[in-house]
């Protein structure tokens, strides 16, 4: 039945083969003609096109194989002979193969390596964010701040102790505020705005909730309550976060954040892959700080009110907070307007005051 | 077993047995054939996986994970390469552009899993649902896809565990618990309004002690359906640990941890006595001992952390040589002797050195730990690996299964 031609001229190699069937080991002997690989022992007779072969990568200490396509192994008997022949052939020109031996490529790879994840950082994981999060409906955004709402409300938020009279007046100031804005800012009028009272712990405070629920403390309604525009003005800011989704943006980017890392590293371990997700958030939030504050800027200006008077509320946390230092009580940090992710208050006392002479409504 | 063990011809033994000789004492001197020991042996090495892991890891960014299957079956290839049974090496047979498919199918239910559970706690409890429901099945493919294409000397291993024993492994337990719920609300019900605390710590001991049995109940019932359907040709293990072996590793895995929490205690309270034999005399001022226990806390919670490193080698060894070792028969079984001291000098090593270069050490740990788990297992046979033949199987070649073992995480356990 054998039709193979004469091997004359090609280079021969002795190997092991298998055929699948039995574990026994037949020594063979093959080789090469034209595109079609020979291989003939004394109770194997068999022959195939070239690329239905697949190869093992060559490596250090491993084993060199090749799959023929119908369930055949070839085995090496000496490696050494095996790549010969493979290199002699041509069929060890697999770049991954030649990457992975090398030192030099190898380091090469890390520096890549290294500068995609970096640039990826920057530049990729903002893109990729705002290119998502239009694609997700407001009414997630909603669901999500009304479900944390309830779950804070339960831990760490209390019922307000500000008389309702002072609650009326602050959310009607506000209102009045938001339909200036709203004039000149059309897109934030796809928001439910709504303010929230409590009592809580952390001190004078106020965070937006991703949809439009925002949520101040009473500590900071007694502390501004001498300065109503001050007021307003961190509303912007609150409004800013909600305007731009930060909170539905940082959601998309920890998500994006975490599936690339664990896949990268997922084999590593799930705390590892886990870290970059948080880090990245610090970072970022820096940058939606700027964004918020900005928007606070155009929201006084919207009002008539010079952004300069934000001073003051950082004046005043600065003395409540030492107050308490003095005080000697627990170290409460100043969460939420305060926090620790926010740009350094210097700054951003800067920022607001250069806003009086930049443009004025 | 299905098949007749083939006749055994003293002398007449491979080419690739290493030691030979070794009548087993249980059988009558007549059936008396030499066993073969073979040791397993691992020649990967850490620099090599390094390299690999690393341009795969470049490949993987760059094709934003698609390369995924690729690199998976690279690093499978590598790792079956260098595993030498009798000096030949196991061989990966998976093939990314087919498993590609599969992964594609899992990534988009791990994001609809996710966005499901993120959107709504409904839509996330349904598809955990599914996912418990599918759990078993998943379990059968990956370990059929993961066998199917390893292969030893041209033969493909194969998974002859049941779609149904698969389900069962899940009735037991599930019964056990429902019943010591129903057993604990009659024993509440049962007591008298005025005894109803006692009832009700009674109920919660009971529920407790029951949740406390079925984790080592479950995992032997898993390891059971396993480790009963290797097979490679004639060949097919059986497992003969029973549950109560599987508790005792479970028992001592805790007694270790028990064990170093009690030096943890000892060695705080003695550094607190060092540390504190000159504010003695005024223990009553806060102000004075205060801040040097905020000092020394970080030390307290070192000790603890470092005793209980231990438990994890502990039971990691204890349950390999347990598993390994009960797993066989008259035809095929192995031995499993990985010590728990080397293993903790390891482990220590490696999270050290990992933590030292930020992870980059990850390679090497992880070929270092795959050579010590295996080169502590050997194989012993009563017959020569050239007569064993491939069964009449249907290949199993459903990448489905790959996806399963990626989704749910399982694997042979080596």
């Amino acid at each position: 039945v054998s039709t193979h031609p004469h091997s004359h001229g090609a280079p021969r190699l002795s190997v092991d083969f298998f055929d699948g069937r039995s574990a026994r080991a037949q020594r063979v002997s093959i080789w090469i003609d034209q595109d079609t690989l020979y291989v003939q022992g004394i109770d194997a007779e068999h022959h195939l096109p070239l690329h239905e072969v697949k190869w093992s990568e060559k490596t250090r200490h491993g084993p060199r194989l090749a799959h023929l396509n119908e369930g055949g192994t070839l085995q090496a008997v000496s490696k050494s002979e095996w790549d010969e022949w493979l290199h002699r052939h041509h069929l060890d020109r697999s770049v991954v193969v030649r990457l992975q031996q090398s030192w030099a490529w190898t380091l090469l790879a890390m520096a890549v390596l290294t500068a995609l994840i970096g640039a990826g950082y920057l530049w990729g994981l903002p893109l990729v964010t705002r290119t998502l999060t239009p694609l997700i409906p407001l009414s997630t955004d909603q669901q999500i701040g009304q479900s944390t709402l309830s779950t804070l409300d339960g831990r760490w938020l209390h019922p307000s102790k500000v008389p309702q009279a002072t609650q009326q007046r602050i959310q009607a100031q506000f209102e009045g505020a938001l339909s200036h804005y709203a004039q000149q800012h059309q897109q934030v009028r796809s928001y439910r705005f709504q303010l929230h009272f409590r009592s809580s712990s952390v001190g004078p405070n106020a965070f937006a909730l991703p949809g439009g629920d925002m949520v101040v403390t009473d500590e900071l309604v007694t502390m501004l309550a001498d300065s109503p525009d001050v007021l307003l003005g961190v509303l912007g800011h609150e409004l800013g976060h909600v305007a731009a989704r930060h909170g539905m943006r940082t959601l998309i980017q920890s998500g994006v954040l975490g599936a690339v890392t664990s896949v990268a590293l997922g084999d590593v371990s799930s705390l590892l892959a886990g870290a970059p997700a948080l880090m990245g958030q610090m970072a970022y939030s820096r940058d939606f700080e700027r964004e918020a504050d900005d928007t606070s800027i155009a929201f006084m200006q919207a009002n008539g009110i010079r952004p300069s008077t934000m001073v003051t509320l950082f004046d005043k946390l600065a003395a409540y907070s030492q107050a308490r230092h003095k005080d000697k009580k627990r170290g409460t940090a100043l969460l939420g307007i305060a926090f620790s992710s926010h740009p350094a208050d210097a700054e951003r006392v800067a920022h607001f005051k250069a806003a009086d002479t930049s443009s004025s409504p | 077993m299905n098949h007749t063990p083939a006749p055994s011809e003293p002398g007449g033994l491979t080419a690739t047995s290493l030691i030979t000789a070794n009548p087993v004492s249980v059988l009558p001197r007549q059936t008396l054939s030499t066993v073969s020991v073979h040791p397993i042996e691992f020649t990967g090495s850490g620099s090599e996986y390094f390299r690999i892991w690393i341009v795969n890891l470049l490949l993987l960014l760059v094709t934003l994970g698609l390369y995924y299957p690729w690199a998976k079956v690279r690093k499978l290839r590598y790792f079956h390469g260098n595993t030498l049974v009798a000096g030949h090496p196991l061989d990966f047979h998976g093939e990314p552009r087919k498993m590609f498919r599969g992964f594609m199918l899992v990534s988009i239910m791990m994001v609809l899993y996710s966005v499901a559970g993120r959107v709504s706690h409904i839509g996330g409890t349904i598809a955990g649902l599914i996912l418990a429901l599918l759990w078993p099945a998943l379990m059968r493919a990956s370990m059929q896809f993961r066998l199917a294409n390893t292969s030893w000397r041209g033969l493909r291993f194969a998974f002859k565990g049941s779609m149904k024993e698969a389900y069962l492994i899940w009735v037991m337990p599930l019964l056990l618990l429902a019943s010591s719920s129903v057993l604990a609300a009659l024993v509440v019900g049962a007591t008298p309004a005025s005894a109803r605390p006692v009832g009700i710590i009674l109920a919660g001991l009971l529920v407790m002690l029951m949740a406390a049995a079925l984790g080592p109940y479950v995992w032997w019932r898993l390891k059971r359906y396993q480790h009963n359907h290797y097979a490679l040709g004639q060949w097919q293990t059986t497992f003969k640990a029973s549950y109560g072996d599987m508790v005792k590793v479970f028992v001592r895995t805790a007694l270790v941890s028990v064990a170093g929490l009690l030096l943890a205690t000892l060695l705080i309270v003695a550094l607190l006595m060092i540390g504190f034999a000159n504010v003695s005399h005024d223990i009553h001022n806060k102000a004075t001992w205060l801040p040097r226990v905020l000092q020394w806390l970080p030390f307290a919670l070192l000790i603890v952390v470092l005793t209980q490193i231990a438990q994890g080698p502990y039971f990691k060894s204890r349950m390999q040589n347990l598993i390994w070792t009960q797993t066989g028969n008259r035809h095929v079984r192995f031995k499993s002797h990985l010590a728990f001291w080397p293993l903790l000098g390891l482990t220590l090593k490696n999270t050290l050195l990992m933590v030292l270069t930020l992870g980059l050490y990850w390679p090497f740990a992880t070929i270092a730990m795959a050579r010590i788990k295996l080169q502590a297992i050997s194989v012993h046979t009563r017959q020569d690996p050239d007569e064993l033949l491939a069964q009449a199987q249907s290949t199993y070649k459903d990448a489905a299964g790959d996806l399963a073992a990626d989704l749910i995480g399982i694997d042979v356990g080596l």
